[in-house]
């Protein structure tokens, strides 16, 4: 080889039970390089840069870092080496200020019960943020009062501070207004002159700007890695989302009754505004956006469990009054969350405890509640779903993603809900079971099921729903068919792509 | 059909079915341990006359701790427990000191206890405090009102008495004279006994026993689930208080007096006893069958070292040691060997 | 609705006013109150009394603000210590139960500060490496403490006369007792400690979220081992204290101090504009607490009614900075 490259992780390999996560994976980072990495979520990119981290451990592969093969990495070695990660998830200490923050764990000064000169310190804070990174942001104010934006400075600041070979950017736009992103983007193309840079996004026009090569995964293994010159949006997302042989999606010619869902101008101050949408029985309204979108709390915000000020939530021709979540269970709205294991499944019920938990009533004689009747009941869906699991009694905990997911479907067709809420259903879900979950779908909204299909997952929504809805920063902006449009429109109308673009190519 | 009956009747009991877990068995094999320990130290002990005088000495913390239940049930622990169980006390006897009945009586411990509940679950739920604080905070203005009704903590007395009252805490279900000594089964184990047998069928078999072990475990899910979250949680908090409330007119009546502070004796041994219960469940759950097991090894300790000559002193120390043991034990247990699901 | 990084709008800025200052407010209004309703509150020898009453209070009070600092007010993880109040208890109760046995005072109060120091590093492992909840270990600890101070006790009043005792507890240095000296400085060197250090800001931080700590490389778990040590030391001075002006021990200690520790702890929080627990803010509350016994004993509001106000406070206390936090999250 050639090529010098600064960090290598070579034939990486990492399995969980009932996933392969990553499957021989290598990727290869220049010195001074821009390098963008790009999947849809689960195709691996999250576990390839845990393990990077050193929280994780590869069941097989080597990582070699500046021509030094690395041993068994923990958080504090992958941090002495000068790899950095600015998060999603920006920890911060809300009530510290910008300069406490800022030298958090590298106070300038030499004992450990030395006092801090907070006018100095202070001082000292706005010239190294100055310095580093070009911008003013005063020292003495609290995290909290910091703009998002302002906050991940910082964090680049404090990065910079420990001068870092290697910095990875998890999705770093995803909260950022464009004035900020823009000036994250002056200071990555800065920093890339000089050091390292892998940058993970879903923005495409974003990674075709700033990187100089890609690397692209789907289902834990590489597909390519080559550079940006040329490359243009279609073909990062051709290869992004080819179907795997695995993934049937069942045909969609659904027949559609009446209206069951039907939302109008609902706002969440700070997320959403003026959302409307209906769902009708038979039919999956496929909903996503960009995270930042406020696509996810739409699901919540209908479900009653998040607030919504002003707007009607109508379900079959009732109008929800009291807009709390019992009020939506009794009606035959049943929500899927996102987080199963610690929304979803109660970790340490039995299975047959956790299908019942929605529809105790019905199970239940005066109060008592009919255990034969449960377990049968249970038993029944676990059979119809394909749950695998030792027995009802079994400890849910103790079950793979997968089927704790079915189990919480499983939990709202033993209610009889007519209505799913499903917030990324199938994260986190091995292929097998994937399909398994769509057949199933496809089985009750012939049944007369409503569902409304909140994903991240393009080629799931391109493949399983009726109509897309597609929100930007806040508001629904395109209405996709989807049976004429694929999933590369859904992934352009995330990024706020024109409606006409795709009138135009449905033609 | 038949088997079909059976599990009906011993699936709450499967519950305890003993897993592979270390803990678990180590506190049955404790309980036995105790038990042979005592026997062999004095002959006293494993008569059937003291082995009755066990169960009526464990009567009052088996109510308490049956109270309690439900509130670590709920996912929080109730340390208001104390001064329900004196505020019932207070009301019992200051009711029939105004000439009312004993049914007046059990009615006036109850709605006491109920009103505690309701105040804790206010807190809880409105003021959005932490159940220990809350109930910390009802512990201490609880104590302070009885210091103030009784102007520095001397009890009340009641003179002649309502015989029924009477026989709730001393009246005895069957005596019998023997040479070793004298076997009284007091019926306050009977009481004991019917409280934490409906205890147990409500939190095992109903649906309220089945959502507030849901929401005690992962609010969360509960709450996205329809359980209705608030509503249950006060619930627990009502019954808890009350139970512990009832348990207080049972002791005034056992003493004939109402005794200040009295309490907070039952508060530390209810919570291990509670906390020994919850080890002994397949899901680490707060529940009743093991809450009764919790409570007979504190009875028999007490029990135990008070034939053996051990000064009250020692055995408070000996009471200390052991909910240290058994709180590390639990906590060890549920951060450390159960962690399969993380 | 407000955003979450506190954006002000004029409508709502009074409320949030007041209740950032309503520690202040609070604390000016009792003064007053006071003043009005006795002449004898304002005297000098009275404030003095004051000061001396919320001595022992605030030396301790400062170190259980300590752990709940760095232990953060979190529902779930929240740092507390429940055992503090017996530590002091048990502590005084040893010294005085070993010179009523005739050894010296150096020897007795070293045992018994050892000792102290014993039951603080115990609570550190059980919350910092058993991973007991805070709440449940410490719980146990008192329960432990409890029995034991029983055994030494023996629920008696124990007597003791000591030349060194009687010179902490009478002697006055510019006309202010050596035990208001002793809560000054206390109280400054822990303010400096934690609002000025950078263990301080690492405490903070950790308070704040651990996480966040941990990646700054912060040993999360020694700085929370740290604050219980803390705590017991300030245990250890106290006592001595105690055991000076009581001229021995009095039983049943624990239970009363328990009380206004957990009051000036969680009080501190109202006296920041942050909401936070803090050092300074436990200086106050303990004064706070210590006018308010004052001031009630000298209108002769019974002791009891006093008891049930600082529940009240107690709760009142928490449930503000709790739901400020919020805000704050």
């Amino acid at each position: 080889m050639s090529e010098t490259y600064i960090l290598e992780m070579r034939k990486m390999q990492k399995k969980f039970p009932g996933v392969k996560a990553l499957e021989q994976v290598t990727l290869q980072i220049r010195t001074a390089e821009i390098h963008g990495l790009v999947g849809e979520n689960g195709a691996g990119k999250s576990t390839l840069m845990k393990i990077l981290a050193g929280i994780y451990s590869p069941d097989e592969g080597e990582i070699i870092f500046c021509g030094q093969k690395q041993q068994s990495l923990t958080v504090r070695a992958v941090e002495k080496l000068g790899i950095h990660f600015i998060h999603q998830e920006r920890q911060v200490v809300a009530h510290l200020t910008v300069a406490e923050s800022l030298f958090l764990g590298i106070e300038p000064t030499f004992s450990l019960f030395k006092l801090l000169n907070r006018k100095s310190l202070e001082k000292e804070a706005e010239t190294v943020i100055q310095k580093t990174i070009g911008y003013f942001i005063q020292g003495n104010k609290l995290m909290a009062d910091l703009t998002v934006g302002e906050q991940q400075l910082l964090q680049i600041c404090r990065a910079l501070l420990h001068e870092p070979k290697v910095i990875v950017f998890d999705e770093p736009t995803a909260v950022l207004a464009k004035r900020e992103a823009d000036r994250l983007f002056e200071i990555i193309r800065e920093l890339g002159k000089t050091i390292s840079i892998i940058y993970i996004s879903h923005y495409f026009g974003e990674i075709l700007d700033l990187c100089d090569r890609i690397t692209v995964l789907r289902n834990g293994t590489k597909v390519k890695t080559l550079s940006t010159q040329g490359l243009k949006i279609e073909d990062i997302v051709f290869m992004m989302s080819g179907r795997s042989i695995d993934e049937q999606f069942p045909e969609k010619n659904r027949k559609q009754g009446e209206v069951l869902l039907e939302v109008r101008n609902i706002t969440d101050e700070g997320h959403f505004r003026n959302v409307s949408l209906t769902v009708r029985s038979g039919e999956i309204v496929g909903l996503t956006g960009l995270m930042g979108s406020g696509y996810n709390q739409v699901g919540t915000a209908i479900y009653g469990h998040t607030p919504i000020t002003g707007g009607s939530i109508v379900f079959a021709g009732k109008a929800l009054k009291s807009h709390t979540i019992e009020e939506a269970v009794a009606l035959g709205i049943g929500y899927v969350p996102e987080d199963r294991r610690s929304l979803g499944v109660v970790q340490n019920m039995s299975v047959q405890e956790n299908i019942s938990l929605a529809s105790l009533k019905a199970l239940s004689r005066y109060g008592v509640i009919k255990l034969g009747d449960e377990q049968s009941k249970a038993e029944g869906l676990i059979d119809k779903l394909a749950i695998k699991t030792p027995g009802a009694d079994a400890i849910a905990g103790f079950l793979s993603g997968g089927n704790q997911q079915k189990v919480v479907l499983a939990k709202w067709i033993s209610r009889g809900a007519n209505l799913y809420i499903l917030n990324q259903p199938t994260a986190g879900v091995d292929v097998g079971a994937k399909a398994e979950i769509y057949a199933l779908l496809h089985q009750m909204t012939k049944k007369g099921v409503g569902i409304l299909l909140i994903s991240q997952d393009i080629a799931e929504l391109a493949g399983l729903s009726d109509r897309i809805l597609v929100m930007y920063r806040g508001e629904i902006v395109h209405e996709l068919d989807g049976n004429t449009h694929t999933g590369d429109d859904v992934v352009v109308a995330m990024m706020g792509g024109d409606q006409n673009e795709f009138d135009n190519r449905s033609a | 059909m038949l088997k079909s009956a059976a599990k009906q009747l011993f699936y709450p009991m499967a519950s305890l079915r003993l897993g592979g877990n270390v803990v678990r068995y180590s506190t049955l094999v404790a309980l036995l341990l105790v038990t042979v320990f005592f026997s062999i130290a004095t002959a006293k002990f494993f008569t059937t006359a003291n082995l009755t005088n066990i169960l009526s000495q464990i009567s009052l913390l088996t109510l308490v701790a049956t109270g309690l239940c439900f509130a670590v049930a709920s996912g929080g622990i109730d340390l208001s427990v104390a001064v329900a169980f004196d505020l019932g006390s207070m009301a019992a006897i200051m009711i029939l000191k105004l000439g009312f009945g004993w049914y007046a009586a059990i009615a006036a411990a109850l709605v006491t206890g109920a009103l505690i509940g309701i105040f804790n679950s206010f807190l809880v739920l409105k003021a959005r405090i932490t159940m220990f604080l809350a109930t910390l905070g009802t512990l201490f203005i609880g104590e302070s009102i009885e210091k103030i009704v009784t102007t520095g903590g001397s009890s009340i007395y009641l003179p002649g008495m309502d015989e029924v009252f009477k026989f709730l805490g001393r009246g005895s279900l069957f005596v019998l004279q023997q040479t070793g000594g004298r076997i009284d089964l007091k019926f306050s184990v009977l009481l004991a006994i019917i409280v934490a047998g409906i205890g147990h069928f409500i939190l095992s078999r109903t649906t309220f026993g089945r959502g507030l072990y849901a929401l005690g475990s992962q609010q969360g899910v509960a709450l996205l689930s329809g359980v209705p979250v608030s509503r249950y949680t006060t619930y627990a908090l009502i019954l808890c208080s009350s139970i512990c409330a009832f348990a207080g007119l049972v002791s005034s009546s056992v003493l004939t007096a109402y005794v200040p502070l009295n309490g907070r004796y039952y508060l530390m041994d209810a919570i291990g006893a509670v906390f020994i219960g919850s080890t002994l469940h397949q899901k680490g759950f707060a529940n009743i069958p093991g809450t009764l097991v919790g409570v007979l090894f504190y009875g028999i300790i007490a029990n135990g070292l008070n034939l053996i000559g051990i000064n009250f002193y020692w055995q408070s120390v000996a009471r200390g040691l052991l909910i240290f043991v058994i709180l590390a034990l639990d906590s060890y247990r549920v951060n450390h060997v159960d962690r399969a699901h993380s | 609705m407000s955003s979450i990084t506190g954006v002000l709008r004029p409508s709502v800025i009074n409320i949030r006013w007041l209740v950032r200052y309503s520690g202040y407010i609070g604390f000016l209004v009792l003064a007053v109150y006071f003043s009005l309703s006795s002449p004898i509150f304002l005297t000098g020898e009275n404030l003095i009394n004051i000061l001396r009453q919320s001595s022992i209070l605030g030396i301790v009070a400062c170190g259980f603000t300590a752990i709940l600092i760095s232990g953060g007010n979190h529902v779930i993880r929240g740092g507390i210590d429940l055992s503090l109040a017996n530590n002091l208890a048990i502590t005084t109760t040893a010294t005085a139960f070993l010179l009523s046995k005739g050894y010296s005072l150096a020897t007795a109060f070293g045992i018994a500060a050892t000792g102290s120091l014993v039951i603080g590093l115990i609570n550190a492992f059980t919350v910092v490496r058993l991973k007991v909840s805070p709440l449940l270990g410490t719980l146990a600890m008192m329960y432990l403490l409890q029995g034991i101070e029983l055994l030494l006790s023996k629920t008696k009043v124990i007597n003791v006369t000591n030349p060194a005792l009687v010179f902490l507890a009478e002697e006055k240095l510019i006309g202010i007792p050596i035990t208001v000296w002793v809560f000054f400085a206390v109280a400054f060197l822990l303010h400096i400690l934690f609002s000025k250090s950078v263990y301080g800001n690492w405490a903070n931080a950790v308070g704040g979220n651990p996480q966040a700590a941990l990646n700054a490389g912060i040993n999360v778990d020694l700085v929370l081992a740290s604050t219980y040590v803390i705590a017991a030391v300030t245990a250890i001075v106290a006592s001595l204290l105690v055991t000076a002006r009581l001229s021995g021990s009095v039983p049943g200690m624990g239970d009363i101090m328990l009380l206004d520790i957990l009051l000036a702890g969680y009080m501190s929080a109202i006296f920041s504009h942050l909401s936070i627990p803090n050092i300074q803010g436990a200086f106050l509350s303990s004064l706070f607490v210590g006018m308010l016994v004052n001031g009630f004993t000298l209108i002769n509001v019974s002791t009891y009614w006093v008891y049930a106000i600082k529940g009240t406070l107690i709760l009142l206390a928490v449930s503000v900075t709790a739901t400020q936090q919020r805000r704050l999250d």
